[in-house]
């Protein structure tokens, strides 16, 4: 469904993203790991078209990332980190807009956009009546996850996506990707907190500086590194060595 | 196509509920009326004078005439229909003023507060190609700069019903030409802004018109010829503009206009959005 091949991209002198590979099959959920710094978010703008790569090919649903960017577009949901929203479009208006754009007649985008409000617990008067630039953090992601999904798409990819959702709303968000997946969705999930990722997916991707350091299912390469869980290994593999003896030592500095 | 309606859709949507724009273009307008209605004093100031001349009257045109030489006749109606003239000619320069402020304002702003707000990840997320993103944002403004020399046709035509004028020719193709320079400003602008700040970038549209260049320096031939779209020039030196002379300065406005889209779109896809 995601295929990678070498694919890179550089930024002047700094390569961001260097020569990274992979595949990911239908139905799986990937947590796509790494330090900040590491590419990730990099990664998944050219993934879904966003910016060029400099390098390197990539497929997404078997379209070529660099000759039919529109269809790669079309065929995947994209939440990103940013927590940016048109803040002077309603939340309906804004939805109805990424609706049109992906061709869904306007009846049918309401109809859906109403399925979505009822899983969130959001009022459809709140999405009508208020501006996006109103709403708190958590309705603002509840609104760009929905523009995600809107079109039912083969490929979604999150970039932390619970940033900002209330605790009921992470665990009912979080089953729902599981339950995407069991569809045949491709979910590639890239987040710091690592334990959601180690319940959630089925494969962790991890990279730093741009390279790929491992990839597997997160239970193998836990017992692999004999390093007892996944926060405990991406930190030995990403350089963050004696993170609680540091804390520590700068704990003190407080006392009297 | 549809994709580039519904940017422009979005951007239009998005303009309107944006007090400070509401704002400029209202005080723009109401500037403008305001000028106006003091020139108009300045025009009974003419009559007045003109009045106390012929002695027989006070205030009314018709009385003011019936008590002049022949001469004296001729030579207020002339001044009358240079005042009347001057006015609306005023009218349409204040408001040009005020859109190419508002011009710059949206286009300059087009695109670089969406890459500045991280709001333009959402929609190049979506099947939009950057290609249908710049001409959405364009026409976006392009429909806002309608609306806006559609209410300055309507307050010119008022304000001449509530004065007395009659419209003078020399201006009727004025509109048209303010919603023509407004363009190729917000074109170059909306270029500009791509590589400085949209501030430094509609000072520099703003003042980096031709005028200042002789005919035999080639930046004349590079930089947009603003002044020539001037409806006042005109009514001060007396020439009328055919319709043949609208259709050269729209063929140019669209020239231009393509060209600085062209350049506005090879900087964008070059531009890196992280």
């Amino acid at each position: 469904m995601i295929s990678l091949d070498k694919l890179s991209k550089r930024f002047g002198d700094r390569t961001a993203v260097d020569a990274l590979s992979f595949e990911v099959p239908p139905g799986q959920i990937v947590g796509f790991l790494g330090p900040n710094g590491a590419g990730k978010s990099t990664t998944l703008k050219m993934l879904t078209g966003m910016i060029e790569p400099s390098g390197g090919r990539a497929t997404v649903c078997g379209f070529d990332l660099q000759t039919q960017p529109v269809e790669v577009k079309r065929n995947v949901g994209f939440v990103p980190e940013s927590g940016a929203v048109f803040e002077s479009l309603t939340g309906l208006e804004y939805l109805e807009m990424v609706g049109a754009l992906y061709g869904i007649p306007q009846n049918a985008a309401r109809a859906r956009i109403k399925q979505f409000i009822a899983f969130f617990d959001l009022s459809f008067e709140t999405l009508t009546d208020k501006l996006l630039g109103a709403y708190s953090k958590g309705m603002r992601r509840k609104v760009v996850i929905t523009s995600a999904l809107l079109h039912n798409p083969p490929v979604v990819f999150f970039d932390e996506p619970l940033d900002g959702l209330d605790a009921n709303a992470a665990v009912g968000f979080k089953a729902l990707i599981q339950m995407l997946a069991r569809e045949g969705k491709t979910i590639v999930y890239s987040s710091h907190i690592l334990d959601v990722v180690e319940r959630v997916c089925h494969r962790v991707i991890i990279i730093d500086k741009g390279k790929l350091l491992l990839d597997g299912k997160p239970d193998e390469l836990v017992a692999a590194h004999n390093s007892g869980t996944l926060e405990k290994l991406f930190t030995q593999l990403t350089g963050g060595t004696e993170l609680e003896r540091r804390a520590e030592d700068f704990a003190r500095t407080f006392r009297p | 196509m549809k994709t580039i309606f519904l940017i422009a859709t979005d951007s239009i949507r998005a303009l309107l509920y944006q007090r400070l724009l509401l704002g400029l273009m209202v005080a723009s307008l109401a500037l403008t009326i305001v000028f106006s209605i003091l020139m108009s004093s300045a025009r009974k100031n003419i009559t007045a004078a003109y009045s106390s001349e012929a002695t027989h009257s006070a205030t009314a045109t018709t009385a003011a005439t019936n008590g002049m030489s022949a001469t004296e006749q001729k030579r207020f109606r002339a001044s009358m229909e240079q005042a009347s003239s001057f006015l609306q000619a005023e009218f349409y320069a204040m408001a040009s003023g005020g859109g190419e402020v508002v011009s710059l304002f949206i286009f300059s702003l087009a695109v670089t507060s969406e890459i500045r707000r991280g709001t333009i990840r959402l929609t190049l997320s979506k099947p939009v190609s950057r290609l249908q993103f710049l001409l959405g944002k364009y026409l976006g403004g392009v429909v806002v700069m309608a609306g806006y020399a559609m209410l300055t046709c309507l307050a010119i035509f008022i304000f001449a019903q509530s004065q007395g004028l009659e419209l003078n020719p020399a201006v009727k193709w004025a509109p048209w030409l303010m919603f023509c320079d407004e363009l190729i400003l917000g074109s170059v602008a909306m270029l500009l802004s791509l590589f400085v700040h949209p501030l430094v970038a509609s000072v520099l549209a703003l003042f980096g018109g031709n005028g200042l260049c002789s005919l035999h320096n080639p930046l004349y031939y590079l930089l947009p010829s603003y002044q020539d779209f001037s409806v006042f020039s005109q009514v001060l030196q007396g020439s009328l503009l055919s319709w043949k002379d609208v259709l050269f300065l729209s063929l140019y406005a669209l020239d231009f206009v393509i060209i600085m889209l062209l350049l506005a779109l090879w900087r964008f896809r070059a531009k890196e959005l992280i």
